[in-house]
């Protein structure tokens, strides 16, 4: 683990980033002649305050400022629904800006440094080498509960085929999707031009084999491609709490987005219980106003699955659909809402 | 004359920004320790690590 705190000497006459000196962004005293009086004053991660990288990169800077990743907004977005307006508010300020915008990325944590994750860091990425993307190293430490593994296969089942064939998180989500587009957007689903798996497959429908035509005009605009193409369980985080973390463990679980309430598709259980945020003293009046899953893209992606091998284990089997039994239990009332009721399919005589 | 100018002040900027960077990163102490593996190995104190709240 010290390694990581090792600078790279041959990276120091070439990188015009070194130029200016360590103390032009991490300050402290380069006099000092221990450890604590050299480190006094010490900025560990100088792009915390994005006027540092914004002395040469400005534009970029700009767009991150407004970008979900620095501004972690999504995360108030998933959740505003269910308060007050008094209770957002104590939200706001005890939990949101405490807690959960203590994880927003900073320009280092991708380019410099792995980001800390519950006080865990891989510290400088290449000997403090300013890197363009090293997903395994960056995006994997943040993204690592359920994302990352399950796309590697490390949580179980198989990778995704993607990871199979060497496609890493950059791939697919742009660098407009890291370092923003200009636009605050609320949530990830309002982005432009976010990833879609039709983006590459443009030719669905039209395939030579009938039956995999069949299966993707019949259900095309009424189950998303992870509903057929997840491929194994995925990881559930439960009964969340402020300061002591959630439980969780693998599931795979069917039913309606909650979105749009007609899409069937693949649902995360979402760990936000009733008294997630007793401790802080904020109550959730709304609870029952938004349900317990949300629709989430799956990362473990095959072109076979038991679904595509057989239209049985949805329309017979019913194989991990929701259902009133395995709702979670004192869940929010508009769980029931997600609940679809999957029929045969007909025979013709 | 114009040659001259132009050559004493390409002359000058290059003595100015390869000074400057030279100049910046020796004279940084940060860099005795941080450049020596076997320093950073004997003053590495392991994190304290805490549940952690939220993995995405």
């Amino acid at each position: 683990m010290y390694k990581g705190y090792v600078i790279d000497k041959t990276l120091l006459d070439g990188d015009p980033h070194f130029s200016r000196g360590c103390q032009s962004c991490h300050k402290g005293n380069a006099k000092g002649t221990t450890r604590e009086e050299a480190h006094r004053s010490l900025v560990k991660r100088p792009s915390d305050n994005l006027k540092t990288c914004a002395m040469c990169h400005r534009k970029i800077v700009d767009t991150y400022g407004k970008s979900l990743h620095y501004t972690t907004i999504g995360q108030r977005q998933g959740v505003m629904k269910r308060f007050s307006e008094t209770e957002l508010k104590a939200f706001d300020e005890k939990v949101f800006q405490q807690s959960c915008r203590s994880c927003h990325a900073s320009c280092g944590d991708c380019h410099v440094r792995g980001a800390a994750v519950g006080g865990i860091s891989i510290g400088l990425i290449k000997g403090h080498k300013f890197v363009k993307k090293d997903e395994g190293k960056t995006c994997a430490f943040c993204h690592g509960g359920r994302v990352y593994p399950e796309y590697t296969g490390e949580y179980g089942g198989r990778p995704d085929v993607h990871y199979q064939k060497g496609m890493l998180c950059m791939d697919c989500h742009k660098k407009s999707d890291m370092h923003g587009d200009g636009n605050a957007y609320l949530s990830k689903q309002d982005v432009k031009d976010r990833p879609a798996c039709t983006n590459c497959h443009t030719k669905l429908g039209q395939e030579a084999r009938l039956t995999v035509r069949t299966a993707h005009t019949r259900h095309r605009g009424k189950v998303t491609c992870y509903g057929c193409h997840a491929s194994a369980e995925y990881r559930n985080c439960y009964g969340c709490h402020l300061g002591t973390g959630a439980t969780a463990k693998p599931g795979f679980i069917l039913g309606l987005n909650p979105r749009d309430r007609k899409t069937l598709t693949t649902l995360r259980l979402i760990p936000t219980v009733r008294d997630s945020f007793e401790k802080a003293g904020v109550t959730m009046s709304n609870f029952d106003s938004l349900p317990n899953y949300w629709d989430t893209p799956v990362h473990n992606i095959r072109k076979r699955t038991d679904r595509t091998r057989s239209c049985d284990a949805c329309h017979t089997g019913k194989d991990g659909f929701l259902t009133k039994e395995v709702l979670v239990e004192q869940g929010s009332k508009a769980n029931d809402g997600l609940i679809y009721n999957i029929n045969p399919i007909p025979i013709n005589p | 004359m114009k040659t001259k100018t132009a050559w004493f002040t390409a002359l000058l900027l290059f003595l100015v920004f390869s000074s400057s960077s030279t100049v910046a990163v020796d004279q940084s102490g940060c860099l005795t320790c941080h450049t020596n593996e076997k320093i950073i190995k004997m003053l590495y104190k392991p994190p304290a690590t805490g549940p952690s709240e939220g993995e995405g």
